[in-house]
């Protein structure tokens, strides 16, 4: 299993300070080139299970296991490095630094690449091919579209390689044409070898996923494999 | 290596926002600058003072007639050779005292020509106890006291605008209307704040003065050699010539001293044409600057972390841990801080140099005194302060959680 959550259980102090659980007793599994869409009500924990999975986020009690191994006990330098060379976030507010040009801010994770790689020759310019972005690489954010926009964040994602891609909402800044571009490019990905998570409340992007698991007050509620829609 | 990447991420966010990197920079700028030109202004007027406590000579001890000197002239004398055989006898430690009397607004003429110039009516010794030797001819001599000869040296400004190509050597020279012969010329001294242009005088046998030009008993003037440059010997010699001389006036303990008693330092201390309180005030000025440079620094820096959320949380969803936040986010409050003290450095030393330009009598231009090293030490400890300053916004930085920093709706 790639990713492998069990009994996972995370809660936030309110104003109050009184713990209030979001996540609840919670298994995951997903296996290599999945393509999981995760669907829930607001508030339902979806992007707090996503966070925790991204490493951005420790649970309160729970084990995550990481392509076999324990990362929920790593200290952060190893958790950081893992984000940076192993998994990919695509944001719903896309998150491109607008001080930097396109290629720059696709080429950003190896600035925090502490194996000191740089991108082999042409590299930038291929994945600004496979976004369908060719040529734009020197244009900064405010000169994109939103649905451009995604797509620098998805090139961004992928540019050390990212086995996995967690994306929260991606597609809700984009209008239903330019969304389903960016999904078609996630379906490309999954057919590449990648896996994709994908949280989302939409119900028609949700359909495009070939697993889709739901959750409710912190739970799954339900997991279900699909044909390709 | 985590240095040389968040220096990167660093330079290219202060690049990107130039007004707000400006914004941060003002202060610091403004405090270096003063810094610099305070420090560069003080070295050009303490070598000016310290130049014309030179000019007196370094191992003297001036007494001058009158509680008090107005613009180089004192009051009339009121010292007499008695004083000068007293302190002869009673100081120790000198090693010789001589009497001088002076007129300073002399008519003199050769042919056609005249001036008013200050004489000087001195006896052998004043030469050397003033270093003002002959640069030509001979200077006073005994023979010249003993027969009340008619003889003068004259400055070079004398001699440039009373005889002009023509040699002064042996020629004649009226001094106030009585004719005198010019045995030497003065060497060049230049002008000092103390006393004005030193080379526009006259040196006549002390005796001479008294029987030929002015009927005047009193000495004008009293000068004190020590034998050493040692400003401790100097002051206990000036305190031993005051007791002598207040017993010598019958002078009460209570009352003010009727002639001023002057050492080298205290002459410096009296010819600084900026005050000591005006320096340390533009000292403190600038550390004010540094201090308001710092609280921009935690103020702008800090509201910035809080708009930069999204960019903090991205550059930890990509790879980057609490330290390289910090480190980034430090090492921009210390580029602006280092650019700040760079640029202000550099106006400092502009404004420092075009003072001491504008008014080169009160600073002295010297291009030693513009810089030195030690200067350093000013912008320095500004940008030290502005760098640590800087770790407040850098630790804030670091307490961003990134999964809220990411949120939609942060």
């Amino acid at each position: 299993m790639l990713i492998d959550v069990a009994d996972l259980e995370k809660s936030y102090r309110d104003r109050q300070g009184t713990p209030v659980p979001v996540i609840k007793g919670l298994s995951l599994q997903v296996a290599p080139g999945e393509f999981v869409a995760i669907r829930g009500s607001s508030g339902s924990g979806k992007s707090t299970l996503l966070n925790i999975l991204g490493c951005l986020d420790r649970p309160d009690n729970g084990r995550y296991r990481f392509d076999g191994e324990d990362v929920g006990s790593w200290p952060e330098r190893r958790r950081a490095a893992l984000r940076n060379r192993r998994i990919g976030f695509v944001f719903q507010a896309f998150h491109l630094l607008p001080f930097l040009t396109v290629e720059q801010n696709i080429d950003l994770p190896y600035t925090y690449n502490r194996d000191g790689r740089r991108p082999p020759a042409g590299h930038v310019q291929e994945l600004l091919r496979l976004v369908g972005l060719e040529g734009m690489g020197k244009r900064y954010p405010g000169e994109l579209s939103g649905g451009q926009e995604q797509r620098v964040a998805v090139a961004r994602a992928l540019v050390l390689g990212a086995e996995l891609i967690l994306a929260d909402e991606p597609t809700g800044n984009l209008d239903a044409t330019t969304a389903g571009g960016v999904i078609d490019l996630f379906q490309r990905l999954v057919e590449q070898g990648k896996t994709v998570l994908l949280v989302t409340h939409d119900p028609a992007i949700s359909a495009r996923a070939r697993r889709q698991v739901v959750i409710e007050e912190g739970r799954i509620s339900s997991d279900q494999k699909v044909g390709q829609a | 290596m985590s240095a040389a990447r968040n220096l990167s991420a660093a330079v290219r966010v202060v690049s990107a926002m130039p007004g707000r990197t400006l914004l941060l920079m003002l202060p610091m700028i403004a405090g270096t600058a003063l810094a610099m030109a305070t420090l560069a202004i003080e070295r050009g007027v303490s070598r000016k003072a310290d130049e014309a406590a030179e000019s007196f000579g370094l191992d003297l001890v001036t007494v001058r007639s009158g509680s008090r000197v107005i613009a180089g002239v004192s009051e009339e004398g009121k010292m007499s050779e008695e004083d000068v055989k007293a302190l002869q006898q009673e100081v120790r430690g000198y090693k010789v005292i001589i009497g001088v009397r002076r007129e300073d607004k002399t008519p003199v003429s050769v042919g056609s020509r005249s001036g008013v110039y200050k004489v000087f009516a001195v006896t052998p010794d004043w030469a050397e106890v003033r270093n003002f030797p002959a640069e030509r001819g001979k200077f006073i001599e005994q023979d010249d006291l003993d027969n009340n000869a008619r003889v003068c040296l004259i400055g070079r400004t004398v001699q440039r605008e009373l005889f002009g190509d023509r040699d002064p050597m042996d020629q004649e020279v009226s001094i106030n209307q009585v004719p005198f012969q010019v045995k030497g010329v003065l060497v060049e001294r230049g002008a000092s704040l103390a006393e004005g242009d030193r080379d526009a005088r006259l040196v006549v046998p002390i005796t001479t003065f008294y029987n030929r030009l002015y009927k005047r008993i009193n000495l004008d003037q009293i000068v004190v050699q020590a034998k050493a440059r040692d400003p401790v010997v100097l002051a206990d010699l000036a305190k031993q010539v005051s007791a002598v001389l207040r017993r010598q006036h019958h002078i009460a303990e209570d009352q003010p001293e009727d002639v001023t008693v002057r050492t080298p330092q205290m002459i410096a201390e009296t010819s600084r044409t900026i005050s000591w309180t005006v320096f340390y005030m533009m000292l403190g000025l600038s550390g004010l600057c540094g201090i308001v440079a710092a609280v921009i620094i935690v103020l702008v820096a800090g509201q910035a972390i809080r708009a930069r959320r999204g960019e903090i949380g991205i550059r930890r969803a990509v790879g980057a841990t609490p330290g390289d936040i910090t480190q980034q986010i430090w090492v921009e409050c210390l580029i602006v801080s280092l650019l700040g003290g760079a640029i202000g450095t550099l106006i400092g030393l502009g404004g420092g140099w075009a003072l001491a330009h504008w008014r080169q009598t009160y600073f002295g231009f010297n291009p030693n005194d513009i810089f030195h090293p030690l200067d350093l030490l000013g912008p320095l400890f500004l940008v030290v302060l502005g760098s640590l300053a800087g770790l407040l916004p850098a630790r804030a930085a670091t307490r961003l959680d990134p999964a809220e920093a990411l949120c939609p709706s942060s």
